[in-house]
């Protein structure tokens, strides 16, 4: 029986000591029929194996490697990739440092190179596939609240320079369009808690107190007046400003439907909130089982399709301190030493080990949404694909790719493809970020990323046959 | 600030150490910004800030979150956490540049209104917002003017007016106060400041808040409000002396401060991890002793940036002191001298600067040297050191620490970023956390060595005490303050509207040796900072 929005802020005040979420999930029903639905994960993952660490076995069926054996259990359920490699095309393209860090984790979900200022790599320059589907939903009112569009996650690490590997569409955009300035990242989360009240607050709200209530009820109505001040100063300043001022126009929109859409016609009953959880480096599995149970259920519930999941940053600043191996990344502004440069540069032979750790936190959140059997199996209306900094040591070759779940049968799935490293091969990546936006129903999407003939050329047929 | 020219270090290499492998699977060079060397040609390592760009300057900035919550805390005497607001990220060291403080998605704009919601409702509203029952029109626009440093137009009023009245008509008078204020705190008038001005130069309500954000990162006080709304800013004797009255401040003190932090990189250490998972209990003294090295050349005794790095004394207290290895300090941080024997001369070597730029675990000679080289001297490294195919032998079998980096320069790709890279070893000699390592791990012999940042002058060391006295006097030092300190003060990548103000304050830098309230006056005084986007001046 659904709860009513009150019943529910009163949970919602105490959940977060009381309830033990993962025990709760497995009673969520779907919100309904999910045949007309379909569901996107990418998940970015710093660092990457190095030239001596396979990945999969020969074969074209995907035998996984050390390393990556916990994706195994879902064989079948996947595409896994041989030699998938963009450096070539990053060493055409990119004119800024850093080549092999910066520009790989940009080209991985954008197919377009880095912005660059100084010579500095700093943003990207066209939309990542998840915020050009995010748009496309938007648009078209698929998804109707903007907050809900994407649950992007950035697990505790830092970055180096690009912050989000996830970039959004801007307010002018158009369906394939990229640019020659830099693009805002998404807006990540790094608490489950403010996953939960991004993606059920509307249901739970927050108790703040009658004047805060009262005041926050109110504000909702006059968003018009800095609408109208924004329009006011628009027509003062130049393009640059104007863009400025357009960015946050529509953000002013977004969030005012976002407040329209506030769930009071909504009948699903949500999970209990999780409590604020320590988010360091110490409790990395806890706080990932709990995003994790948060995608699965935002799924099933249908609060939103899309999510992101990011591991820290580039140049692998992701701390596991369990593994005991000193540091996968580092803290702070690093990155040689007993870490990343070290394992890839002459610790290589326990790469395997941190692979293997994030291989088990994805194939936990695999787990999740192919269900027990008493639950939709969430996997075949998904894609969940796996993206990494870097393939073999410092470059974007043979880079481990695996995209899982049949998206509603739009992928086919249990096979290895071969795709080649060459820069002629560099369509075939962008072709692989055009069939995720096809298989989530962006149907008048022709490219994905960098817009150079070369690089475009449909949706690969091997992912389909 | 996060980096990772460690890895651009070796990055550019390719093969084995001491057998060069290139082969089919070593990708070509991935070549920098705008300078593709003619064949054969080895590209030069760049200036991050040339001056010689496009002028960008989009005409409105948004406040950075520690405007903001100044800004929020002057209007409604609460405080605000704006430090998880969504965002930018730094922009090579500084995180106010103009064309990325973005309000970009619902999820920020959500962040600001909850945050304008919260803390109007808990303002003493009585204080904040006085009017003498229900709100007059002049105590409204009195209220506006004052939150936005800006004339309030009829069409501004009466959008408040109506806000005014809903809210009045809902619940009170004090909620409609309530309602006005939040709005206000919402509005482009507040969390913006505007470059727009009239007939190329800047209102007096843009230039008293570009000053006052520059000089103190906070908004105008009552006095430089004052000569904004009676005009007489524009007077150049009266912006002169609101210009010294803002200097002699604390807050530019603090300004300052912060502005060394963020360029340098010390505002983020993690001391938790770099005490390697154990709290640093000289966490706060590490800190202080920045801050009082800072005050006392910058402010005290005027050396400017040279003195500080140069300084032959330091400020710590008994525990700071033991960590240090050194006599001196008391329960209170005090003056202590160091000398030869300390192998410590001036900021570089202060426990807070190693602890940023050293790693967990190990030796962080190439993180150091990058730090000086990328943060410290403002170059990029050369644009052909974009990705590396590595494959070192798995130990570095008989040869020592330093003889494993040394192989690393007989490889032409390696020695491009190695060359730069090596002042670090210069303050190898100190472990993570900046205490002196054992003369049985590292001898402090080890920290001689050269550094080459092409095309200037190879400089050859012999300690960590001469590095530190050649890096001080480095030709481009100067140029890279006066260019970090332009962009704190104007939010922008210098341009060539500003090639020629970078030049006065570069040659200022070379006369004073640094000296930021000298600087930072000239800045502020010049035709460039009061002009307006695309303004004659």
């Amino acid at each position: 029986m659904s709860q009513k929005r009150r019943d529910f802020l009163r949970h919602a005040a105490l959940g977060g000591l009381l309830a033990p979420i993962a025990a709760y999930f497995p009673e969520i029903p779907e919100a309904r029929a999910m045949d007309d639905r379909t569901h996107l994960v990418l998940v970015f993952l710093p660092n990457g194996k190095v030239q001596e660490n396979p990945f999969l076995g020969a074969g074209n069926t995907p035998v996984f490697e050390d390393g990556f054996r916990p994706y195994q259990p879902f064989a079948d359920r996947c595409i896994a990739f041989r030699e998938y490699g963009f450096q070539a095309f990053i060493s055409r393209e990119y004119e800024g440092d850093h080549g092999g860090h910066i520009a790989p984790g940009m080209v991985m979900f954008t197919g377009d190179v880095p912005h660059s200022v100084g010579g500095a790599g700093q943003a990207g320059r066209a939309p990542s596939i998840d915020q050009i589907v995010a748009w496309d939903y938007l648009r078209r009112d698929v998804i109707t609240n903007p907050l809900r569009a994407s649950l992007n996650i950035k697990m505790t690490g830092s970055s180096f320079r690009i912050g989000s590997q996830f970039v959004a569409a801007p307010s002018d955009y158009s369906l394939g369009r990229t640019y020659n300035r830099e693009l805002a990242g998404v807006s990540q989360l790094g608490q489950p808690q403010q996953g939960f009240e991004l993606l059920f607050g509307d249901l739970a709200g927050v108790n703040r107190g009658a004047t805060v209530d009262e005041l926050w009820a109110y504000g909702q109505s006059v968003l018009d007046v800095p609408a109208a001040e924004l329009q006011s100063i628009r027509s003062q300043l130049p393009v640059e400003g104007a863009r400025l001022v357009d960015e946050h126009l529509d953000a002013l929109r977004d969030l005012e439907r976002s407040l329209e859409d506030d769930g009071s016609g909504e009948t699903i009953t949500p999970p209990d909130p999780p409590g604020e959880m320590n988010t360091s480096d110490t409790n990395h599995v806890a706080v990932f089982e709990s995003w994790a149970d948060l995608i699965d259920v935002a799924f099933r519930l249908d609060r939103t399709r899309i999510a992101t999941v990011q591991f820290g940053g580039i140049a692998s600043r992701f701390q596991v301190p369990d593994l005991g191996l000193g540091f996968v990344g580092n803290r702070g502004d690093s990155n040689s030493g007993t870490d990343h440069h070290s394992y890839t540069h002459w610790r290589g032979a326990e790469v395997p080990a941190f692979m293997n750790w994030y291989a088990e936190r994805v194939a936990s959140l695999l787990g999740r949404l192919q269900g027990d059997g008493s639950r939709a199996d969430m996997l075949a209306s998904s894609a969940l694909m796996v993206g990494m900094e870097f393939g073999r040591n410092h470059n974007a070759r043979d880079v481990p790719i695996t995209i899982f779940g049949e998206c509603s049968g739009y992928f086919d799935t249990g096979k290895v493809v071969t795709y080649g490293n060459d820069l002629e091969h560099f369509r075939l990546h962008t072709g692989t970020l055009l069939a995720l936006g096809r298989a989530m129903g962006v149907a008048e999407l022709e490219t994905v990323g960098h817009q150079g003939a070369d690089y475009q050329n449909g949706v690969p047929a091997a992912l389909r046959e | 600030m996060t980096r990772l020219l460690i890895l651009a270090a070796l990055v550019g290499c390719s093969g084995d150490i001491g057998s060069a492998t290139d082969g089919p699977d070593v990708p070509q060079p991935n070549l920098g910004p705008g300078d593709r060397p003619e064949p054969g040609a080895e590209p030069l390592p760049q200036f991050h800030f040339p001056a010689d760009g496009e002028d960008i300057r989009p005409g409105l900035r948004r406040l950075t979150a520690r405007q903001l919550e100044a800004a929020f805390e002057q209007v409604t005497g609460q405080a605000v956490d704006f430090s998880d607001l969504p965002g930018a990220t730094p922009l090579l060291n500084l995180e106010n540049d103009a064309s990325r403080l973005m309000i970009a998605d619902a999820m920020t704009m959500q962040t600001l209104l909850r945050a304008a919601t919260e803390a109007s409702a808990e303002a003493d509203i009585d204080a904040r917002f006085p009017c003498e029952g229900a709100c007059s029109d002049d105590e409204l626009r009195a209220f506006l003017a004052r939150t936005f440093v800006h004339p309030v137009d009829g069409a501004m009023l009466a959008r408040y007016r109506e806000t005014y009245d809903g809210a009045q008509a809902r619940v009170d008078d004090a909620f409609a106060r309530r309602a006005v204020m939040m709005a206000a705190l919402v509005s482009p008038r507040f969390l913006y400041r505007t470059e727009i001005g009239e007939g190329g130069e800047l209102t007096p309500h843009e230039l008293a808040e570009k000053l006052s954000y520059a000089l103190w990162g906070a908004p105008p006080d009552p006095a430089l409000v004052d000569a904004a709304f009676d005009g007489s800013l524009t007077d150049d004797a009266v912006y002169e002396a609101q210009v010294d009255r803002l200097l002699e401040d604390g807050r530019f003190e603090g300004r300052i401060r912060d502005f060394v932090f963020d360029w340098l990189g010390l505002d983020h250490v993690d001391f938790e991890s770099v005490g390697g998972g154990e709290a640093l209990p000289l966490e706060s003294a590490m800190i202080e002793e920045v801050e009082a090295l800072l005050r006392d050349h910058f402010f005290e005794a005027r050396t400017g940036l040279v003195g500080a790095l140069l300084s032959e004394h330091t400020f710590i207290g008994r525990d700071l002191a033991d960590f240090y290895g050194l006599e001196g300090g008391g329960d209170a941080p005090e003056r202590v001298e160091l000398g030869e024997g300390s192998h410590r001369r001036g900021l570089l070597t202060t426990a807070l600067v190693l602890a940023a730029h050293g790693k967990v675990n190990g030796r962080s000679p190439m993180q150091r040297g990058e730090f000086l080289v990328d943060d410290l001297l403002c170059y990029g490294f050369p644009a052909d050191a974009g990705e590396a195919a590595m494959s070192l032998p798995a130990d570095g079998g008989d040869r020592t620490f330093r003889e494993q980096f040394a192989q690393l320069e007989q490889i032409p790709n390696c020695v491009k970023c190695h060359r730069m890279l090596n002042a670090g070893f210069a303050f190898d000699i100190f472990d993570n956390v900046g205490r002196l390592h054992d003369v049985d791990r590292v001898d402090p012999s080890e920290a001689a060595g050269s550094f080459e940042l092409r095309p200037f002058d190879v400089l050859t060391f012999e300690s960590t005490r001469d590095a530190v006295g050649q890096l001080a006097n480095h030709p481009e030092l100067g140029r890279c303050f006066s260019a970090q300190l332009l962009r704190y003060a104007q939010g922008t990548i210098p341009s060539t509207e500003d090639a020629r103000l970078l030049e006065a304050l570069r040659a200022s830098y070379d006369e004073t040796g640094g000296d930021p309230t000298i600087l930072m006056r000239e800045l502020v005084l010049s035709e460039r900072f009061r002009a307006a986007v695309g303004g004659a001046r």
